[in-house]
């Protein structure tokens, strides 16, 4: 039993603390946050499995892991302010061409953030060139540049 | 030409959801920062300069970690003057057994009697000075605050308050 309750605990928190953190260290995987989650990986690892690195504990914790996902992805259909919650709501950084100085500083991102955005996904260069930027739910920064806009 | 609400109402933005996120990201910001002050001070178990509690009843003294945490090995510092006939005996709480895992001590106890009040270990003193005795000890529980006392062969009651945390 404890080994469930384990493996709750760990995603429970795990989704708490990523949740907490802000969408930049889930999304954009620099230097820096790559070696952030290969250390919370090992580090979750032995909280996980404990003293008892058996098979049958390992598929065990495997199961209650999976097991949560798959609720909380049928709680999140079911109840839809639940998965705000859980995944957060895009949030517009440039609205109008305008930047939204204060959207960009809470999210702990910058211009520069939204101008790679802008180059890789739209070939913009310039900062008057966008329309709307908006950081998505998921971590990622959409680009609308302005000719598409009517 | 859209307006910022418009496009704020075509993605989907909530400004007063991201408001109270953000409220509520800096106060979890604080609490993590807290709880590592906790960590670093010793509160959540390990070492830190609160980590560890010292008391002494009568010519025995006990230094025992405040915050042990569940299946983890601790230990706990026993200081006690043998009885006349020269054994320093040292009775556990009858619930010892069901909180904590006695991995072994040392020295090695002599003796490790069963009794109604709890277990009795016997160790033989090579003087009739104090004797320090080191108990190693691995919660069994997951969470818990342990209240009780060790009892030494010369009358000493050593209270033991320990917090496990899982």
């Amino acid at each position: 039993m404890d080994m469930v309750l384990r493996g709750g605990s760990v995603y429970l928190i795990l989704i708490v603390i990523l949740r907490i953190s802000g969408r930049r260290s889930v999304a954009q995987l620099a230097a820096f946050d790559l070696v952030l989650l290969l250390i919370v990986s090992e580090t979750t690892q032995q909280a996980l499995l404990g003293d008892d690195y058996s098979i049958t504990n390992a598929v065990i914790v495997m199961t209650t892991l999976f097991v949560l996902d798959i609720l909380m992805s049928f709680a999140k259909r079911r109840w839809p302010r639940m998965g705000v919650l859980l995944d957060g709501r895009p949030t517009l950084l440039i609205a109008r061409g305008e930047v939204d100085a204060r959207a960009l500083a809470r999210s702990r991102l910058s211009l520069d953030d939204i101008m790679a955005a802008a180059r890789s996904d739209q070939a913009i260069l310039h900062p008057k060139d966008i329309e709307v930027a908006v950081l998505e739910a998921d971590g990622r920064i959409s680009i609308i540049p302005k000719d598409k806009q009517t | 030409m859209t307006s910022h609400a418009d496009v704020a109402r075509l993605v989907g933005e909530d400004r007063a959801f991201q408001e109270a996120y953000w409220s509520a990201q800096r106060l979890c910001w604080g609490l993590m920062g807290g709880l590592l002050l906790a960590a670093l001070l010793g509160l959540l178990g390990a070492e830190g300069p609160f980590a560890h509690r010292h008391v002494r009843a009568g010519s025995a003294q006990l230094d025992h970690p405040r915050t042990m945490r569940w299946n983890a090995p601790d230990q706990l510092m026993i200081r006690a003057r043998p009885a006349a006939d020269g054994w320093i005996n040292l009775q556990l709480p009858a619930d010892f057994a069901d909180r904590f895992e006695l991995e072994g001590s040392t020295p090695e106890a002599a003796a490790s009697l069963a009794g109604p009040a709890g277990a009795i270990l016997r160790f033989r003193a090579a003087t009739p000075q104090p004797g320090l005795i080191i108990l190693r000890l691995r919660p069994r529980v997951p969470l818990a605050l342990y209240r009780a006392q060790v009892r030494t062969s010369t009358g000493s009651a050593l209270p033991l308050t320990v917090l496990i945390l899982p």
